[in-house]
């Protein structure tokens, strides 16, 4: 089907450009409810998905051609005359079921393109694709995957039998092998075999009468050794039994230390801030050379960030993006200061910035303090190892997110809490915060394991 | 019970569309009988969607076909659980070639569960119809490029009403959903139209951006996608305000929640708490609690699918069950949970049509269609001016089920200050609701008479995301707010 579709694009008149990608997947999905398989899935999958191109003249009786209200003009704003033509793109995903009417489907493509004005903007050219190991050999052939996840059930119904006070309440395995191919008009013709392996778990924990408490657990992953299962359930253990324990924390600003799942989604309100694309469209808070915490002083660790694509096996690791572009490492903030956006083909030309292409993993630089020491004070420390939902807002910065499950730290003691929230803003809050030289990696986070924030408010009991 | 003017089933009409995916999938009541042989129970569901989403911005216009997810799932059950073969090929002869493996790979399956009982599905009622969502403008029969002209020009309007608007951005889409679901019992068609409109923006006073946004949307056409004048000048006068929001105070506070917040707490706190896969899995609380008091008297919450326009309404789900509406919470009082096929069968209880998958290729879970409070006696106006000290809670933004520990956590975009029941003018944002869901269902004083239900959508745990309606009226209530 891949060679009908370009054969049809290529031959078409309206269609300036194209870019398809092909996504072929075979997975397995397994879902335990305590020492009972639920459910057994096999999930085979073809998809394509085109971006079809068209240049036409703006349309006639603009006096001035404008996209959205603005006057088009070259991507580094330097005055020059707008140009006459304007370039439209339609994404259309196809399904196997489209193959008949392939045709109609690439004239409404070429129709919706004709009917939206932007900005031109080239595609990427072939190049060099740097070999990034993201795909498990364990899980192809097909029949090792459901022998895979059987053997997972089976690891995992053994390691929580060894913890005490906690039982399996339900579980699911998603595992995935996709190979995708990319093509596109300008003569790009890569491939790319990767594997996903997603697990969540759920430990329930009992304690006297009916009293009961869980920790649910979320692992994704590129290879299923990567999940670490032994040290995640012995974690996951600890959690439950501590949640049975856990009272509601008292109102307060304070010192706040957050790791493992509280932490990483902070960082996405700075890579969204620093793409091509926020700043395009007008949601970028700071500029190239400027501070992440805009004017306050740093008080704490200095934030230092990329976006690294390269990283084996990491779950945003690739060897090209969407639009066939190379991926790379790009560091983006330095010692608190913007050095570079991150930028897709299409805004990189608009801003007039360098291309990297779609983000990476995000990795932070680690602090030199010790976790231990992160979690001293003469206060009370609270230390918050999950929220029930990390809500940070990318456009303000402000987050508010109820404690799943967290310690209150203080000389007399340590007491698990739960409930009531924390709340700030997260570019202000890193104007004075301290990293651990403990380093976690977790999804397509990789940095330190802890962060301390020297005021944040906890909303609690009076 | 009072009850809003929701739960009359929706208009049923029988179209080209439906009589050419009978045509088309006819053969699989020959697939289900062939599997049979070989197992208890056999079904299959096909699913697919087409329709345009537009977004509209300075500097940049987009437009997209939706993803067509469109493939197949059958299903056996070989006695001791259910196995599954999803494809994206609906081709008939890789379908009974699918059909064949699947059946007989679980047939030589373990026949029982591990207690020695053997799964026993009942296929329903014998039901053979065709449901198609009745429209009024019809989106596929609008071009695309008056739609384009239709929305550019609303965009416009909003990006003009305010000099210190920087950016002004509104998405479109609308969609078709088509579903055929055969077990040996029934053989259903469904065609369900969903239209959704958002418009966001963006302002600047120099030193901080501030954003607000309307979103509208249902099942039906274009003509439940109206936004007026007055609409967006209420939409430009609140993020303006949000230019001078300030910071909340943590405590608790009495407050009167607005419907879309109303929506989301009956979603939160008694919608996933009440899906019986997680009474299965011995994760929700609510299991205990049937047919006891878990709220003020005041409290009624209803599930219902059948709610006209409703953006989670559906005629069928995704297990063949036709949709009726489900009583929750009655005067305060727990009635019963949603059920997907598994978990009604495993706990011995009856369906109720909330068996839902976020496409083919994803398993099928008890999940929510419109959820909403059912409306009270009051005016709003007499909510909001018995707050003698207290929070109108606006936008609702996000929210977060504890089915286990009855917490909740839901975020709201601002919150604006009554005392002695007037506004003062003073607007906080944002605001982060955290609390005991019996709690707060108990400290429910008011309940106004007002009703709108909401376009929203709604993940299990992280993933499995599916369309839903949130809503009722205006409620007072007391909450513990960061």
């Amino acid at each position: 089907m891949f060679d009908e579709i370009v054969a049809a694009l290529s031959r078409h008149s309206g269609v300036s450009d194209w870019t398809v990608r092909r996504r072929v997947s075979h997975g397995v999905q397994l879902y335990a409810i305590g020492r009972e398989i639920e459910s057994l899935r096999a999930v085979t999958t073809e998809t394509y998905d085109l971006d079809v191109f068209n240049d036409h003249p703006f349309p006639r009786g603009d006096a001035a051609p404008t996209v959205g209200g603005l006057p088009v003009t070259p991507a580094d704003e330097s005055g020059a005359p707008a140009p006459a033509i304007a370039r439209g793109v339609a994404g259309i995903p196809l399904a196997l079921a489209d193959r008949g009417r392939l045709q109609h489907r690439i004239d409404d493509a070429v129709l919706m393109a004709s009917l939206v004005h932007n900005p031109p903007y080239a595609l990427p050219e072939p190049a060099a694709y740097p070999d990034v190991p993201l795909e498990d050999p364990s899980l192809s052939p097909a029949p090792a995957m459901e022998r895979a996840a059987r053997d997972f059930a089976d690891q995992l119904w053994g390691l929580v039998d060894r913890e005490a006070g906690v039982c399996l309440s339900a579980a699911e395995l998603f595992l995935r092998r996709t190979e995708i191919e990319l093509r596109n008009s300008r003569g790009i013709h890569a491939t790319a075999a990767t594997t996903r392996v997603m697990t969540e778990f759920v430990l329930l924990a009992g304690g006297e009468g009916s009293e009961e408490a869980e920790h649910f657990r979320q692992i994704e992953v590129r290879r299923i050794g990567d999940l670490r299962l032994s040290e995640s359930v012995a974690e996951a253990a600890n959690f439950a039994r501590d949640t049975l324990r856990a009272e509601t924390p008292k109102t307060r600003t304070g010192a706040v230390v957050l790791t493992g799942d509280a932490l990483a989604p902070l960082f996405d309100a700075f890579t969204f801030q620093a793409s091509a694309s926020a700043a395009y469209n007008k949601f970028a808070r700071f500029e190239v050379g400027q501070n992440v915490s805009g004017n306050r002083p740093l008080a704490g660790d200095p934030l230092t960030l990329h976006s690294n694509a390269l990283r084996p096996y990491g779950l945003d690791s690739h060897r090209f993006d969407g639009d066939g572009v190379p991926g790379r490492d790009v560091l983006l903030i330095e010692r608190g200061v913007l050095r570079a956006r991150h930028a897709t083909q299409r805004y990189a030309q608009y801003l007039g910035i360098p291309v990297t292409g779609e983000p990476g993993n995000t990795e932070v630089e680690p602090g030199t303090a010790a976790l231990a020491d992160l979690l001293r004070g003469d206060g009370p420390v609270y230390h918050v190892v999950g929220f029930s939902a990390s809500d940070v807002d990318p456009i303000t910065g402000d987050f508010g997110s109820e404690i799943r499950l967290g310690y209150e730290i203080t000389p007399q003691g340590v007491r698990p809490i739960k409930g009531g929230s924390v709340s700030g803003n997260v570019f202000a809050a890193f104007a004075d915060a301290r990293f651990s030289a403990e380093v976690l990696e977790r999804g397509a986070y990789r940095g330190p394991s802890a962060i301390r924030f020297a005021a944040l408010r906890v909303s609690g009991e009076a | 019970m009072t009850t809003p003017k929701t739960t009359t089933k929706q208009q049923s009409t029988v179209n080209a569309v439906s009589r050419a995916l009978r045509d088309q999938y006819g053969f699989l009541r020959e697939i289900v009988a062939e599997m049979e042989r070989s197992v208890p129970y056999a079904s299959a569901l096909v699913s697919g969607a087409d329709g345009v989403r537009l977004t509209l911005r300075d500097g940049e216009q987009q437009a997209s076909r939706r993803e067509p997810r469109h493939g197949i799932v059958l299903t056996a059950s070989n006695g001791a659980f259910i196995e599954e073969e999803a494809s994206s090929s609906t081709d008939p002869d890789d379908v009974r070639r699918v059909a064949r493996e699947l059946a007989g790979r679980a047939g030589t399956r373990a026949k029982a569960r591990a207690n020695g009982t053997a799964l026993q599905i009942d296929p329903g009622d014998p039901l053979d119809a065709d449901f198609a969502t009745a429209i009024e403008q019809d989106p596929a029969a609008v071009p695309l490029a008056d739609k384009l002209a239709r929305y550019e020009a609303l965009r416009q309007k909003a990006r003009g009403l305010d000099a210190r608007i920087v950016q002004a951005m509104l998405r479109y889409a609308d969609g078709s959903e088509l579903k055929i679901f055969v077990n040996r019992a029934k053989f259903v068609t469904e065609v369900l139209r969903r239209v959704d409109l958002f418009v966001q923006i963006i302002v600047s006073d120099g030193t901080q951006r501030r954003y607000d946004w309307r979103r509208i949307g249902g099942t039906g056409g274009l003509e439940l996608l109206e936004l007026s004048d007055a609409d967006l000048e209420d939409l430009r006068d609140t993020t303006v305000a949000l230019l001078t929001s300030r910071t909340v105070a943590p405590g608790v506070y009495d407050v009167v929640t607005d419907p879309g917040v109303t929506g989301v707490l009956a979603h939160e706190a008694f919608g996933h708490g009440v899906e019986t896969d997680m009474f299965l899995k011995h994760r929700a609380r609510g299991a205990e609690y049937v047919g006891k008091q878990v709220g003020s008297p005041l409290v009624t919450i209803m599930d219902d699918p059948t709610v006209p326009h409703g953006y989670g309404s559906y005629f069928v789900d995704d297990e063949g069950q036709p949709a009726t509406p489900t009583c929750i919470i009655k005067d305060g009082i727990l009635q019963r949970g949603l059920t997907d096929l598994n978990s009604a069968m495993r706990l011995g209880i009856p369906r109720s049509a909330n068996g839902r998958r976020e496409s083919f290729e994803r398993k099928a879970y008890a999940r929510m269609s419109n959820t909403f409070f059912v409306l009270g006696t009051h005016t709003p106006e007499q909510l909001l001016e018995s707050l003698d000290n207290g929070l109108l809670l606006c936008q609702v933004s996000s929210g977060m089920e504890d089915p286990k520990g009855w917490g909740i956590q839901i975020s709201t975009h601002y919150a604006r200050e009554y005392r002695g029941g007037k506004p003062t003018g003073v607007i906080y944002s944002p605001i982060s609701i955290t609390g005991y869901v019996p709690d707060l269902l108990h400290d429910v004083s008011m309940v106004a008479n007002d009703f709108h239900l909401h376009p929203g959508g709604c993940g299990k745990g992280w993933k499995e995301y599916i369309s839903v309606g949130d809503g009722g009226p205006h409620l007072r209530t007391r909450v513990r707010i960061g």
